[in-house]
């Protein structure tokens, strides 16, 4: 009985949160990742990994709220643990603030972080132009320790890691028998998706210990994330723009943002600045389907699309995932596959 | 007018701060002196984590709970300026556990966002049933006291290393007023039976990924006695014990492992942590603090004494409200001495 063969393509969170959980689930398959770049060089590394969900406009939102909460979950549980500091998963708190009025003053994802409620007057006075505020616990989880440790669970688990750009599906063909892609904005070219698309994100890291907040503008453009060993103080969203280039009119424009939320950001020193490509689309694509290679008909399992949410519902959709190659397998005939 | 402070640690210096804030306009000249055995960072209040919070009861003493809410908000009132930094202030964020539900704490509407903890946060913390949490400063000695004594030099302020052995030494050397800022050592120039030791020994830990304040009560072993961790801008402390009567300034060994072992039940994380290095200090603890005149007689003549002493593990936490009225106080005795050029009421 030959063993199943999957591949997973792409190893930031969402390639490794989806490997590691096949990898864990079903022993009996030999997972391999696949990737042209690893941590510290994949869109995640840059992150800063604040928990914090998106409303995507046609997943059902039973589905969504899934996403979120396992995501969280999982994420919660391992800042609460030993594992913490290498894993590079922490509890962080703070306030996502409005300068007008939100329409909705309880998103969904407000039962699943810790401690929401709204700010107090007292605690809105700190940002005079903002007149509405959300406090709560959430958790920050950066990549460039996380993805490591995934990698880790995933090698334990029995997974194999391959350096490799693929440039067309019909390549892995022969090698395997399922195919998991994760391959963010390359799905643009390996799943021929046409609806995909970036959304530029500069950030800066600071050095500036005394923050210990979160702050967040409710427009998604500013914010102020305290991390391990720096401050990531963000950011810009422009779409459809490639450019991985720092742009100076940016950093000015962030600083400045910044530092009007939190004055003593002017006296931050700043350690460096990076540029990522947010995979961006509609709605993340959770699905499968078969394709034809090179006369095999393969399942593909499709998890891309999460565009700036990627850590916060990478476990989420990972296990969704998990669930479709398992449907897959099902399907599959003759083959030592769980 | 000649005014001489005795002590440098936090309530020394802002008391100087007040002095000099409230009266280098009206009284001319005013010479203020600090005089000190010790300096920053070798202060108490250097040792201490920096963080402000009150006990959780005044047991009536509405009039500390009022000092501590002025020290609270003009430190978040600094926080508006760039200026905060230099001064070792900033927000944080924590949590009170309690291991069976008490009264709310006397601190509840001073400090932010002040709310009760959620069923899903206690189960964060196996052991502990109830709680609060809440959004509360810092003010970390080490970067706090040369801030004030850079502001204070700048203004004229003048420092001696020395000893002072009486009140008198300062009154015979042209002193008019005398503040009595020598917290644990008050009873070394005034024997005071009310002021005693509180043994406080602390772990410096390297544990970054630790952005709130987690502190433990537990009534049957006393404030202090049980866990606390508290991040600070580079370091976390982790405490803690409160030995009354204890003076010894030596770190204990004992001590280091039961606070090392709470502290890690409490926060398991901890165990990855780097130790920096451990430190005791004696918290000046009474039963209430001493903020008060005293004029000691001494043949013919008067030493105008002003006390400002025995403010226990909350001298951070009270201390600018204790300089002001240390300062109105002064105020006082310029009046009386006539020594005012223009009455100002």
């Amino acid at each position: 009985m030959k063993r199943v063969r999957v591949v997973v393509l792409g190893a930031g969170v969402v390639g490794f949160s989806t490997a590691v959980c096949i990898a864990e689930a079903l022993p009996l398959c030999s997972v391999t990742v696949l990737a042209e770049r690893f941590s510290p060089d994949t869109t995640s590394d840059g992150a800063a990994g604040i928990a914090f969900a998106a409303e995507f406009p046609d997943i059902p939102l039973e589905r969504q709220r899934r996403w979120f909460k396992d995501s969280f979950d999982h994420l919660l549980a391992i800042a609460q643990s030993q594992d913490s500091p290498d894993a590079g998963i922490m509890l962080s708190s703070g306030w996502q603030i409005f300068k007008e009025v939100p329409a909705r003053k309880k998103p969904f994802w407000s039962d699943f972080v810790i401690g929401f409620r709204t700010m107090t007057d007292g605690e809105l006075k700190r940002f005079p132009d903002h007149r509405f505020g959300q406090a709560f616990t959430t958790v920050k989880c950066e990549c460039s320790s996380y993805l490591p440790w995934l990698e880790e669970r995933f090698r334990k688990a029995g997974g194999q890691v391959e350096q490799r750009k693929v440039n067309s599906l019909q390549e892995l063909s022969n090698s395997f028998d399922v195919i998991v892609n994760c391959s963010g904005l390359g799905s643009k070219v390996l799943a021929g998706d046409t609806s995909v698309y970036p959304v530029r994100g500069q950030v800066l890291k600071v050095e500036a210990p005394w923050l210990t907040h979160f702050i967040r503008d409710g427009d998604g453009k500013t914010y102020i994330y305290p991390g391990m060993h720096s401050v990531t103080v963000g950011g810009t969203r422009q779409e459809g723009d490639w450019r991985l280039r720092v742009d100076q009119g940016d950093t000015e424009s962030i600083l400045e943002r910044c530092s009007s939320l939190e004055p003593s950001l002017k006296k931050a020193k700043v350690l460096s600045q990076w540029v990522g490509l947010r995979p961006s689309r509609r709605n993340p694509r959770v699905e499968r389907e078969t394709v034809q290679l090179q006369g095999r008909t393969l399942p593909v399992v499709h998890n891309y699309g999460h565009g700036g949410w990627g850590v916060t519902i990478a476990w989420g959709t990972a296990l969704d995932a998990l669930g479709l190659v398992r449907q897959c397998l099902k399907e599959m005939p003759h083959q030592a596959k769980l | 007018m000649r005014v001489a402070v005795i002590g440098a640690g936090v309530i020394g210096l802002s008391t100087a701060q007040s002095i000099y804030e409230q009266y280098h306009s009206t009284v001319s000249p005013l010479t203020i002196e600090v005089y000190a055995d010790c300096f920053t960072p070798l202060t108490t209040s250097d040792g201490a984590a920096g963080f402000w919070q009150p006990y959780l009861y005044d047991k009536g003493n509405t009039q500390e709970t009022k000092w501590n809410k002025e020290t609270f908000d003009y430190l978040l009132n600094w926080l508006k300026s760039p200026e905060a930094v230099k001064m070792g202030i900033f927000l944080q964020s924590g949590y009170n556990l309690c291991t069976d539900p008490l009264p709310e704490p006397s601190f509840k509407d001073i400090v932010l966002g002040f709310r009760r903890l959620t069923e899903r946060e206690l189960q964060m913390f196996p052991g502990y049933t109830y709680g609060w949490f809440n959004t509360a400063l810092m003010v970390e000695g080490k970067t706090y006291l040369p801030w004030l004594t850079n502001w204070l030099k700048e203004r004229g302020v003048r420092f001696y290393h020395r000893k002072i052995k009486s009140f008198k030494e300062l009154s015979d050397a042209g002193a008019d007023v005398i503040i009595n800022c020598t917290g644990i050592r008050s009873g070394e120039l005034q024997p005071d039976p009310d002021l005693k030791p509180g043994r406080g020994q602390i772990v410096k830990v390297d544990a970054p990924w630790l952005k709130h304040w987690i502190i433990t009560h537990n009534t049957k072993v006393g404030v202090y006695n049980s866990p606390y961790i508290i991040p600070g801008s580079r370091l976390v402390t982790v405490g803690g014990v409160f030995q009354l009567g204890n003076w010894s300034e030596q770190n204990n060994s004992t001590d280091h492992e039961n606070i090392w072992e709470n502290a890690c039940q409490l926060e398991p994380s901890l165990k990855h942590a780097r130790i920096v290095e451990d430190w005791a200090g004696l918290r000046p603890v009474r039963s209430k603090v001493r903020l008060e005149r005293e004029t000691i007689r001494s043949g013919a003549s008067a030493i105008e004494v002003i006390h400002n002493y025995g403010h226990g593990g909350y001298g951070l936490t009270i201390h600018r409200g204790c300089a002001e009225e240390a300062a109105r106080l002064f105020g006082q005795i310029v009046v009386q001495q006539g020594r005012r050029p223009k009455a100002r009421l």
